[in-house]
């Protein structure tokens, strides 16, 4: 699709736009969702975030998607190809790209997350020509764990870190990648 | 007054009123605001998307804290002449995120009449007397000599400890910041 978007068996893979944002706040910022990720957010705070990454979508920055069913009007998740910023995150990683999601509640369990995270690693392999795609989490996450292992991903033991910004529970934070080759081999 | 609606004004200056956004200044933001000229240091004009999720961004930070970005009505005309207000940091990446910061433009047939830094100083004396901000920040880049200029006729000074980069922009982003005590000194 020329507008951005990327489109799976049962998904479709949006731009993110400003009218996302009442679903973004009651469903993206819950506890439930942001349990592992610093916990739930001002809503002003989540709104200059949405604005961000409109502005970056459509300006060579981060693309973070909205997910939404394709047969249906439904968002149920959202997934991003950041730039790696964590100020706490070895200097060799600042600044990789960096692949994350968060899917709302009612909509965990199904394979979403999984299915539209491989699409964007297909997005950024391909038509990006990225080497590299980077992920992070915590042992605590062990749902997000799981999946980057079911994704290909390889733990770097060598380059987690203690992040501050995160409570003790959800430390160290775990670094994962996800070479071009190895996702190839996998497709 | 010819087009602010008394229950939206958040501000007025001599010849603005700063007011909150409305839906149907979306169409007169892209027409009057979004222009090559007016975006140059500010990552050029921007796809409709990135206006309507500003718009949204203002109302809510409105809606949560009180205090957001508006729109600039000039008094004699009611016409949308600029847009410009107090949030919190809104990059990214800015190492200061919970500071709050002023910020502006103006259309560019209202240029050099003042307007901004009228609007400006209404915005900093509520910030510092209604909002209760500590200090307030404003961000911009070397080569956007207005905006700095600007900031300096404020009583903002440099602060080179907060300035960062982002990799989409071709320069470094710069701050500046001025005190609630620097501000009421040098307006006494």
């Amino acid at each position: 699709m020329g507008d951005g978007s990327l489109v799976t068996e049962r998904l479709i893979l949006r731009p993110p736009v400003a009218e996302d944002l009442p679903w973004v706040l009651e469903h993206m910022n819950t506890e439930g969702v942001m349990r592992h990720l610093a916990g739930v957010r001002d809503p002003e705070a989540v709104a200059e975030s949405l604005a961000a990454d409109v502005y970056a979508f459509h300006n060579g920055g981060h693309q973070r998607w909205t997910v939404w069913l394709r047969d249906g009007a439904a968002r149920v998740g959202r997934v991003g190809l950041f730039h790696l910023r964590s100020p706490a995150a070895p200097q060799d990683l600042q600044g990789q790209r960096e692949i994350g999601w968060t899917f709302a509640e009612m909509h965990w369990g199904k394979g979403y997350a999984t299915e539209a995270a491989r699409a964007v690693l297909t997005h950024a392999f391909g038509a990006l020509t990225l080497p590299v795609v980077w992920s992070q989490t915590s042992d605590s996450n062990a749902a997000s764990t799981r999946m980057m292992e079911r994704l290909g991903f390889v733990r770097r033991t060598e380059l987690g870190y203690v992040d501050p910004d995160y409570p003790p529970g959800d430390n160290p934070t775990t670094v994962w990648s996800l070479e071009a080759s190895a996702w190839s081999a996998r497709a | 007054m010819v087009g602010a609606g008394m229950n939206d004004v958040v501000l007025t200056a001599p010849r603005l009123v700063l007011r909150r956004i409305r839906e149907e200044d979306l169409d007169p933001h892209m027409a009057l605001l979004n222009t090559p000229a007016v975006m140059r240091h500010l990552g050029g004009v921007q796809p409709r998307a990135v206006i309507a999720a500003k718009h949204a961004a203002a109302r809510e930070s409105f809606a949560a804290e009180g205090f957001g970005f508006m729109i600039m009505e000039e008094r004699a005309t009611g016409k949308v002449v600029g847009h410009c207000g107090l949030r919190r940091v809104a990059h990214p990446l800015a190492p200061n995120p919970c500071d709050h910061e002023i910020g502006w433009l103006v259309r560019e047939d209202r240029w050099r009449r003042g307007y901004a830094y009228e609007a400006m100083r209404a915005v900093v004396d509520w910030g510092f007397a209604v909002i209760g901000a500590p200090h307030i920040v404003a961000l911009t880049c070397e080569a956007n000599v207005g905006s700095w200029r600007l900031m300096e006729k404020l009583g903002m000074h440099r602060r080179a400890d907060l300035d960062f980069c982002d990799p989409a922009e071709p320069e470094p982003i710069i701050q500046y910041a001025i005190t609630k005590a620097q501000w009421e000194a040098q307006k006494s």
